[in-house]
């Protein structure tokens, strides 16, 4: 990948920055491919129905395809002539459409993120293509699907660096570097949600369709039929197993190769296998870090490091891997070598004995409601009591696992549904501060209290002390 | 726990949720009691059953044209200072919000058909996380309030 390789689109190519640029050839056959796909459906459906009017033959064929090939190509070859980007007045400015002409104008103090992805036939052609994101957009504001990679560089450094820092930061020399293991990453795909999702899933519709084969819900019949047709058992076991090793060979392509870097006032981080994708997020626009310790993770004393950036990502709720997998002790250090901003062991209390009760009746009783009709009108309907006894387990374990703490300006809240998670926040990152209470929790004594972040993202804990949630005002209104 | 917001919205934003509360009502009553109709028939359900939602209706709709907009207008409080908006609101779940100054991006008011019937205006103020809404001023007072914000957010300066 040296810069020595570089391919330029055509020899005239413009070697000043402030000139129109287009972007590599290649966004010729993207945009082509894309244009296929698009019209996919009705392309077939043209074809079928041409078929069977006209019956079938090899020279239609040939020439509808060739003109439909060719035409695409056209199209997308004036695509790429009309696209221009360049950087002008410290902003990026994008010229693109055939029949609409548009211009888009993006200043450089309101790009969030600038992220380089490789699809397949970019990684074969060594090429890249550039996402620009701002706060609050929806969709990327601009995106170059065909850069050189010396190219991208270059108008990365052009919108992101500010002036002054351009000489000191060019050579990078402080940049920090850590790559996940591939053991790391297999652990991370074999205990993710879609993993055991997937097997769930599996587990109960084999279930079911052993049910549809005939054998009633007698579980003593139902298990020694079961053992009798072991193969079959086996079979199926084998099937999950290999179902979920898939799953997790799909986490560590996705996610294969992690590398995560951070330089002066950025984090970066690489990935992908198959399709490889940067993702460079500024420190400043960093809202806050979410440690999420999944179900078969936190027994193994794993947790997976989120940040959420403000208004970056698809949805905008979106939050950024920032790290796959790493045991509960080694996070402190992980994060004070990565982002000291936010590393802090801060020392959590849990909630106040007295809101147990509630948070078990917070479980129990939305899992009565169904249980209830089936104890009154189902045969064995006393076995569906499982249900709010479950519930109130359920909300024993949420509350035991709830906790927050303070130090200094940063706030640690740890709440769980399923997963726990851990928001580590500073307050000058809180957009909006509310305690609540519903009659109950007054007659109780205690309040709810939840904060808004700019990354859309809001937590906050029910049934605190009133003198506690005070003390979380304070800390919201210090400067 | 610290008091109450000092400001009260204006009183005429009652009748406002009356008439708003009335049509939702009606809506549902009779989208619910088609639908329910529709399907008892397909099901030979009882008829008495489709009964059912519309009489849901009439008993939400009347707590929405009697009692709820007393409550809601009462609990609704809000201040304003040089260092952030202080809102409470809610009739079951009493909620109290601080918006620091230095988060707001901007201020709008905004005004539906029946709000401007009745001169009312709310002021929407938005930060990066969401709007919150003081739902109900006099035109001139949303105006001179949504400018204030406005001038104090500035002077905070700006921070995301």
């Amino acid at each position: 990948m040296s810069s020595g390789t570089v391919l330029r689109p055509w020899p005239g190519y413009p070697a000043m920055l402030s000139e129109p640029r287009r972007l590599h050839l290649l966004g010729i056959l993207l945009s082509s491919l894309q244009l296929l796909k698009d019209f996919f459906l009705p392309l077939v459906i043209y074809f079928i129905t041409s078929i069977s009017q006209k019956g079938f033959s090899t020279a239609w064929l040939l020439f509808t395809g060739t003109v439909i090939i060719l035409a695409v190509l056209v199209w997308g070859g004036l695509g790429w002539y009309r696209f221009t980007y360049r950087v002008e007045n410290d902003a990026l400015v994008v010229e693109q459409g055939v029949l609409v002409h548009k211009r888009s104008v993006i200043p450089r103090e309101r790009i969030q993120s600038i992220d380089l992805n490789q699809g397949l036939w970019h990684r074969i052609f060594n090429l890249v293509a550039v996402q620009v994101e701002t706060a609050g957009g929806s969709s990327p504001e601009a995106l170059l699907s065909a850069l050189t990679l010396a190219d991208a560089e270059t108008l990365r450094h052009e919108l992101l660096v500010p002036g002054v820092e351009a000489e000191t930061n060019h050579a990078e020399p402080a940049a920090l570097l850590k790559s996940a293991a591939f053991s790391e990453l297999f652990l991370f795909g074999a205990t993710s949600g879609g993993a055991l999702g997937l097997v769930v899933s599996l587990f109960s519709g084999a279930l079911t369709m052993l049910d549809d084969i005939g054998i009633e819900l007698d579980w003593q019949q139902y298990i020694t039929w079961i053992w009798d047709q072991a193969n079959l058992v086996y079979l199926v076991l084998l099937v999950l197993l290999a179902l979920w090793l898939l799953t997790a060979l799909g986490m560590v392509l996705k996610y294969g190769g992690f590398t995560l870097t951070r330089t002066n006032d950025r984090l970066q981080m690489v990935y992908g296998l198959l399709q490889r994708r940067q993702v460079s997020i500024p420190i400043g626009r960093i809202q806050a870090v979410r440690l999420v310790e999944g179900v078969l993770r936190q027994p193994l004393g794993y947790l997976s490091i989120y940040v959420e950036s403000a208004g970056y990502g698809q949805k905008g709720r979106e939050k950024t891997l920032l790290w796959p997998l790493v045991r509960q002790r080694e996070l402190v250090s992980l994060l004070g070598e990565f982002l000291p901003e936010f590393a802090w062991d801060i020392p959590l209390q849990p909630l106040p004995a007295k809101a147990g009760r509630r948070y078990m009746l917070r479980g129990f009783i939305p899992a009565l409601l169904p249980a209830l009709p089936a104890l009154v009108w189902l045969p064995r309907g006393e076995l569906a009591m499982a249900l709010p006894l479950l519930g109130a387990l359920w909300g024993f374990w949420v509350y035991r696992s709830a906790g927050w703490g303070l130090r200094d300006n940063m706030l640690a809240v740890r709440s769980r549904s399923l997963v726990r998670t851990t928001f580590i926040v500073p307050n000058r990152k809180v957009q909006s501060f509310s305690i609540g209470s519903t009659p109950w929790q007054r007659r109780a004594g205690l309040l709810s209290f939840e904060l808004d972040l700019a990354s859309q993202a809001s937590f906050g804990l029910r049934d605190i002390y009133p003198t506690d949630a005070e003390t979380l005002t304070c800390w919201f209104k210090k400067r | 726990m610290r008091s109450e917001p000092s400001e009260r919205i204006d009183l005429r934003i009652m009748q406002v949720w009356r008439i708003s509360g009335l049509l939702r009502t009606l809506l549902f009553g009779a989208v619910t009691f088609a639908l329910m109709a529709l399907v008892g028939k397909l099901f030979n359900w009882p008829q008495w059953l489709s009964w059912l939602p519309p009489a849901a209706a009439v008993v939400y709709g009347g707590l929405e044209v009697t009692v709820l907009p007393r409550l809601r207008w009462e609990r609704w409080r809000y201040q304003v200072n040089g260092e952030e908006i202080y809102l409470q609101r809610g009739v079951w779940y009493i909620k109290r919000t601080l918006i620091p100054m230095t988060r707001i991006q901007h201020v709008d008011t905004a005004q539906g058909v029946l709000m401007r019937r009745y001169g009312l205006a709310a002021v929407d103020v938005s930060t990066a996380a969401g709007t919150h809404q003081i739902p109900a001023l006099a035109e001139e007072a949303a105006d001179e309030l949504r400018d204030r914000i406005a001038a104090l957010a500035r002077v905070s300066g700006d921070v995301v």
